[in-house]
């Protein structure tokens, strides 16, 4: 059994179990916010997380960079 | 008998590259290894043993027994004790079983140097055949066959094969199970699931277009990769901090917050 790299961040939020299947969901319903440059933000219990795709992110620092 | 104690001795002599190789493969996720006959395994273990020892010789001051050596390779025993005393040849044993521990001991220590420094080094990142360590999963699931450094979560979404038609289900991926390059299952957490297609509004005709997700209960869901049609991989990345994180809810009733798109799109 192989286990996935997750950063500490994504562990606090998997043992966080409503506000994780929150996040699935909202990604699921929008998976296209996902991708643009802005990022997804979910509204949790007045909370909100920020999600932003990492492959975005990087494009967009390789844009800032040039 | 003489036959079997030439061929052990052979093989003692075989055993540094073997070891090399075997300790600089071996780990979690290693990709399974090249499909060699056995004829083609020792004669390539031979060739490389030849160097090895060669090496190892003009480290050595001491004289060598070349003729006690090549009489127990062949076979030869009948006049044995002869040539050697009985006394003798114990130390010659002993001496042999010396080299050769201290040569598969190094040739262990440098297998896991070569394993530490190509992974340490970056040559680990799947695109070198040769310098592979893992089955082509783990690339795929670590974002590396994607050029991403770093990444908090995993999204996943699997179209699968079901009886009830083609489904999507997504979640966090945390594990998967591979046996040598063949992905077995994944194992997804907070799990959902949508329909690939849904009826055009008013009409029975089906569209490309996935329907609204629903949670599937559980800790952790198995998905078999035999049914799955294809996976698609989101590498997400969590803006806030951890602190931020932690304080997002635990519980809560799923019925009474409405997910409108409206409130998710920041």
């Amino acid at each position: 059994m192989a286990t996935v790299k997750i950063s500490d961040k994504g562990r606090a939020l998997l043992s966080r179990s409503f506000a994780a299947s929150r996040v699935v969901h909202a990604i699921a319903g929008d998976g296209e916010a996902l991708t643009s440059r802005d990022g997804l933000t979910v509204t949790i219990d007045g909370k909100t997380i920020k999600v932003q795709s990492a492959a975005v992110t990087g494009k967009t620092v390789q844009l800032l960079t040039k | 008998m003489n036959i079997a104690l030439g061929a052990v001795l052979i093989f003692i002599l075989l055993i540094p590259p073997l070891a090399f190789y075997i300790t600089y493969n071996f780990g979690r996720e290693a990709k399974p290894g090249p499909k060699f006959s056995l004829l083609e395994t020792i004669l390539a273990s031979a060739v490389l043993s030849l160097f090895v020892h060669a090496i190892a010789l003009m480290f050595i001051q001491k004289e060598i027994r070349f003729d006690v050596l090549i009489k127990l390779a062949g076979g030869e025993l009948k006049d044995i004790s002869a040539t050697v005393p009985n006394k003798e040849f114990k130390h010659l044993v002993l001496q042999f079983a010396l080299y050769n521990l201290i040569i598969v001991i190094l040739f262990i220590a440098l297998g896991r140097f070569a394993r530490w420094f190509s992974m340490h080094y970056g040559w680990d990142d799947g695109r070198s055949e040769m310098f592979r360590l893992h089955s082509r999963w783990y690339y795929f699931f670590n974002g590396l066959e994607s050029n991403i450094d770093h990444f908090d979560l995993l999204y996943i979404d699997a179209v699968m094969d079901t009886k009830d038609g083609t489904m999507i289900y997504s979640g966090f991926l945390v594990e998967y199970i591979c046996e040598g390059e063949t992905l077995d299952r994944i194992l997804i957490k907070d799990a959902v699931r949508r329909e690939f297609k849904t009826p055009k509004d008013g009409t029975t005709v089906l569209q490309n277009l996935p329907g609204q997700p629903m949670s599937i209960p559980g800790h952790l869901f198995s998905i078999p990769y035999k049914n799955c049609i294809n996976l698609n991989l989101s590498f997400i990345v969590l803006e806030d901090e951890i602190g931020d994180i932690e304080q997002m809810p635990v519980q809560g009733a799923i019925e009474e917050i409405p997910l409108d798109a409206a409130d998710l799109i920041g």
